[in-house]
């Protein structure tokens, strides 16, 4: 017994290691409103990065971008109170602890929560951000895989003003933001 | 003349004519000829395929690369603004709770 238990702590820092499957989220949104499901990674990730403008500010988050793993974004909107189940979040935050990625905030309000992950490396430079938000009508999880820390991720995605994509569509497919049947919102 | 020597002399073999060689000869060369127009013509139709495949393939590779890029660019934008926001009620929830237990 002592054994399996020692194969079992083993084996969860190797798990670890495999990656998330995001896919076992899915069901978090089996009653939701809108969906928005974003997985980028590898080549898809370089290639998002290369169709970025020029500019200044492009440059800074191609830069960026290019140390990164993968970015994965999970959104779901409900319509009442109480159409998700918060425990099937748990995987998630069992796998998080099993990579070490310390939680570094944690706010509760009005059974809202939100929580923040921070992965950091041998270096103590910042490995990855995962995000948590449980709110009544609206779960988000975020999870970047990379050098990455919170001031560029606020730095980025804030001061930046990163424009809305549907403005710079040239009538093509666009973000997976889509409907509770799958279907995408063009 | 009786039946049996009409006969004889209708089956009796004959010498070819002296140019029924040569005429034979001229006329496959012929044939030759017609046989390499429909090769060539053949090989021009499948060398005209092979350009038009050329010239489209690569365009529709980039096309498809292109949209792909446009797609993938648009969710990367997405993604950051859901982080953004998240981020930015979470600095909110913070700054309250903060207050509240000041």
């Amino acid at each position: 017994m002592k054994g399996f238990w020692l194969l079992f702590a083993l084996a969860l820092p190797l798990a670890a290691q495999q990656g998330f499957d995001f896919k076992s989220l899915d069901k978090l949104g089996a009653n939701a409103k809108d969906v928005t499901n974003i997985t980028l990674e590898g080549d898809n990730l370089k290639l998002a990065s290369n169709f970025l403008g020029n500019d200044k500010n492009n440059q800074s988050l191609k830069s960026l971008v290019a140390n990164l793993k993968g970015i994965y974004v999970r959104s779901w909107e409900f319509e009442r109170d109480g159409m998700y189940n918060a425990a099937d979040l748990e995987p998630f935050r069992a796998y998080l602890r099993a990579a070490q990625w310390p939680k570094i905030v944690e706010v509760k309000e009005d059974g809202e929560l939100s929580e923040i992950f921070l992965k950091s490396d041998d270096a103590g430079k910042s490995g990855g951000v995962a995000i948590i938000s449980a709110e009544r009508r609206e779960l988000t999880i975020v999870y970047i895989d990379g050098p990455i820390s919170l001031a560029d991720v606020a730095k980025l995605s804030g001061s930046l003003d990163i424009p809305n994509p549907d403005v710079l569509k040239h009538g093509t497919g666009g973000a997976s933001k889509s409907n509770a049947n799958g279907k995408k919102d063009e | 003349m009786n039946i049996e020597d009409r006969l004889r002399e209708a089956l009796e073999r004959e010498p070819a004519p002296a140019d029924f060689k040569r005429k034979v000869m001229q006329a496959l060369p012929a044939k030759k000829n017609l046989s390499i127009f429909w090769w060539n013509r053949r090989l021009s139709l499948a060398l005209a395929l092979a350009v038009i495949v050329a010239a489209v393939v690569p365009t529709v590779i980039v096309e498809n690369r292109h949209r792909r890029g446009i797609a993938a660019r648009d969710q990367l934008l997405t993604a950051l603004r859901v982080t953004n926001t998240t981020l930015r009620r979470t600095k909110q929830m913070i700054h309250k709770n903060t207050r509240r237990s000041s």
